[in-house]
């Protein structure tokens, strides 16, 4: 072997020793795992072949988690980058206030999400909670939004929405800064209305962060449960009951390990051509500098 | 597709019309200083007017006011009889050339030149024939799909130029647009682009901290300094009569020589100014030491000690240097200009004010200036006019 392959190797050595234990190796234990048994007492795992998968594809908490973590998706991600991307055209330009804004939109980015899961407890406790309080100024009736049924998704997706935003809005911040403002007024200056300059030269400039962005928000549209355990456990009658929370259900609490590395490998497959089909579809679409 | 083009604009004389643009007492502060100040001047219609100084002189400012990217602190900016007051920068009816070129990357060469009309809501069936007419005009007809990123810089500096002149907007400003182009590309450019001006009969203000862009490419340079228009008027009078010892300086390559008039045998209290070719070394006159000689091919460029002044001598190269290293220098004294050394400003060959100079003059002793004496000047400014 030549020198400098075995320097290569080397350098990437660290890297691949980490990747590799907590990545790559217990992916592909999980991958094995879902075609066994979970041990059980007395009966130790054995081979089982599809059996985990049959089992899933007639659990109907699967497939209302399924519905559940898509419509939790469709709100959350479209929501949480467009809020994102106001905030920043927002907090871009000459404001007044413009880094108390920047920071009061950031805020809830440093905040762990259980904390972010207590204060909207708060708001919305029924009877005296925030959003009641308001709601009460203008007559309206006290409402359980996360204790109902057909309420309780949105509400928890809100949550992670607010968390979400202004993450996100850092990132488009970057993007719109690297804008040259010569192109702007060159814009301007050929009579370019701003809701021109802004479909014809801002958002096409910010599709790389665009991009990034939306793989990201949909990486968290899956991951992100950590308020659901706070807030709902899943419930009421598995309304907010999302693939990862299931997971980790089916995992740490009815310790059905198999089960759990079954649902898992579903999960990671839908996120890596989630992942993929994004990067071709709209890759192509995008101008890289 | 050249020839479609051409007969179906036979009838559009875009630039018939381009109008002059004065600029009355503009002034421009910015909260710790004024970039510009009590600036006036005359652009004049179809001509090209260069804006020329040192950086942080206050030209891209005056070009950003005339664009309309900001608004004036003082004074006004007429353009064909009406004053243009806060109109944005679209209505004002001008075309502009960024230094950086504001080409956007993201979009092909042709989208980039139509870019203007595609927002204006053009008609396809019009952008079409105007496209492949400016681009045959720029050489671009082989690079209409590439990116920006995929031109070389003089590429990306045609398409800038296109943007330009697809708009038909008969003023045109250029900040500094060769500045990013190596030096062959450079003189190549200046050519260009003052054809092309003179061919569409374009009024245009060019930014340039270059004085041999403005002295081989402009019909009228203004001098700027610190804010201030230091001296106007064509290449050849800023060059021949410099209203002070910064014009002075600042054009010519190299500048004029300036001398304490005592050192050169002349009555003292002035500054005498002789440029480097005006000077020839003689049998009697000022004692003059070589110190260095720097060779061009041509010319011979020789460093001498004056009396202790340091001064360039330009003479033909074959001419040779002089055996002995004292010597004398002399001069034809029609081309002796000389400075008041405090002010720094021109004086006549009589001791007074020099033609050039009549206006920083009447703003300098404005204060002072008594009514017959202002009577006197006026009869002076016309006739530099005349």
């Amino acid at each position: 072997m030549r020198r400098e392959t075995i320097h290569a190797w080397l350098m990437l050595l660290p890297a691949l020793v980490v990747l590799a234990t907590f990545m790559h190796v217990p992916a592909v234990e999980t991958i094995i795992a879902s075609f066994w048994s979970t041990a059980r007492g007395a009966r130790p795992s054995h081979f089982v072949g599809l059996k985990n998968y049959e089992r899933m594809i007639a659990d109907p908490v699967f497939w209302q988690a399924m519905r559940n973590n898509l419509v939790y998706a469709l709100v959350t991600v479209p929501l949480s980058m467009g809020l994102a991307l106001v905030m920043a055209l927002l907090v871009q330009g000459r404001v007044a206030g413009r880094a108390f804004l920047r920071m009061a939109f950031f805020t809830p980015t440093v905040l762990p999400l259980i904390a972010v899961a207590n204060i909207w407890i708060f708001f919305y406790t029924p009877g005296f909670g925030l959003i009641d309080q308001i709601r009460g100024l203008f007559g309206l009736h006290a409402q359980n939004l996360l204790g109902t049924g057909s309420t309780a998704l949105y509400a928890v997706a809100a949550v992670a929405v607010w968390k979400e935003a202004g993450f996100f809005m850092i990132f488009y911040l970057a993007a719109l800064q690297t804008i040259p403002p010569t192109l702007i007024e060159a814009a301007r200056l050929e009579g370019a209305s701003r809701w021109q300059i802004f479909r014809r030269i801002t958002l096409p400039m910010i599709m790389p962060t665009t991009l990034f962005i939306s793989v990201n928000a949909v990486i968290d549209a899956v991951r992100l449960v950590d308020h659901i355990f706070q807030m709902t456990q899943g419930g009421p009658d598995n309304a907010t009951n999302i693939l990862f929370f299931y997971i980790y259900r089916v995992g740490f609490q009815f310790w059905d390990t198999a089960y759990a590395a079954t649902l898992t490998v579903v999960m990671i497959v839908i996120l890596s051509l989630l992942a993929l089909g994004q990067v071709v579809l709209i890759d192509r679409r995008v101008h890289y500098k | 597709m050249r020839d479609v083009a051409r007969t179906q604009t036979p009838t559009r004389t875009p630039f018939a019309a381009a109008p002059g643009i004065s600029l009355r007492g503009l002034g421009k502060r910015f909260s710790t200083h004024a970039a510009v100040q009590d600036v006036s001047f005359e652009i004049p219609a179809g001509a090209l007017t260069v804006l020329l100084g040192p950086s942080g002189c206050g030209k891209s400012t005056l070009l950003r006011l005339i664009a309309g990217f900001e608004a004036p602190t003082a004074g006004e900016i007429v353009m064909a009889g009406r004053s243009l007051g806060d109109l944005p920068p679209a209505q004002r009816d001008i075309a502009m050339v960024f230094q950086s070129y504001a080409l956007f990357p993201h979009l092909t060469v042709a989208e980039n030149i139509t870019f203007g009309l595609s927002v204006r809501g053009t008609a396809k069936a019009e952008m079409a024939p105007r496209l492949a007419r400016v681009a045959q005009i720029m050489g671009l007809e082989t690079l209409l799909d590439r990116k920006p990123a995929q031109l070389s810089g003089g590429q990306q500096q045609r398409v800038a130029l296109a943007r330009a002149v697809i708009s038909e907007r008969p003023v045109c400003l250029m900040d500094e647009p060769l500045s990013n182009l190596d030096a062959k590309l450079r003189a190549e450019m200046r050519v260009e682009i003052r054809a092309l001006q003179k061919r569409l009969g374009l009024t245009m203000v060019y930014v340039t901290h270059d004085q041999v862009e403005a002295m081989t490419m402009a019909d009228r340079i203004v001098l700027m300094n610190a804010g201030r228009v230091e001296q106007e008027g064509t290449p050849q009078e800023i060059y021949a009569h410099p209203a002070s010892t910064f014009a002075a300086r600042f054009i010519g390559s190299p500048p004029m020589n300036l001398i304490p008039a005592d050192r050169l045998g002349l009555p003292g209290g002035a500054m005498a100014g002789l440029r480097p070719e005006d000077m020839h070394f003689a049998a009697a006159g000022a004692p003059a030491r070589v110190k260095s000689a720097e060779y061009l091919g041509a010319d011979l460029l020789v460093t001498l000690d004056v009396a202790g002044s340091e001064a360039v001598l330009r003479q033909p190269a074959r001419a040779g240097l002089p055996a002995d290293a004292a010597l004398y220098i002399g001069w034809a004294p029609e081309a002796l200009r000389l400075f008041d050394a405090a002010t720094g400003l021109a004086l006549a060959p009589g001791g007074g004010l020099s033609q050039a100079n009549e206006a920083q003059a009447n703003e300098a002793q404005a204060n002072e200036a008594q009514a017959n004496e202002a009577q006197a000047n006026e009869a002076q400014a016309n006739e530099g006019r005349a």
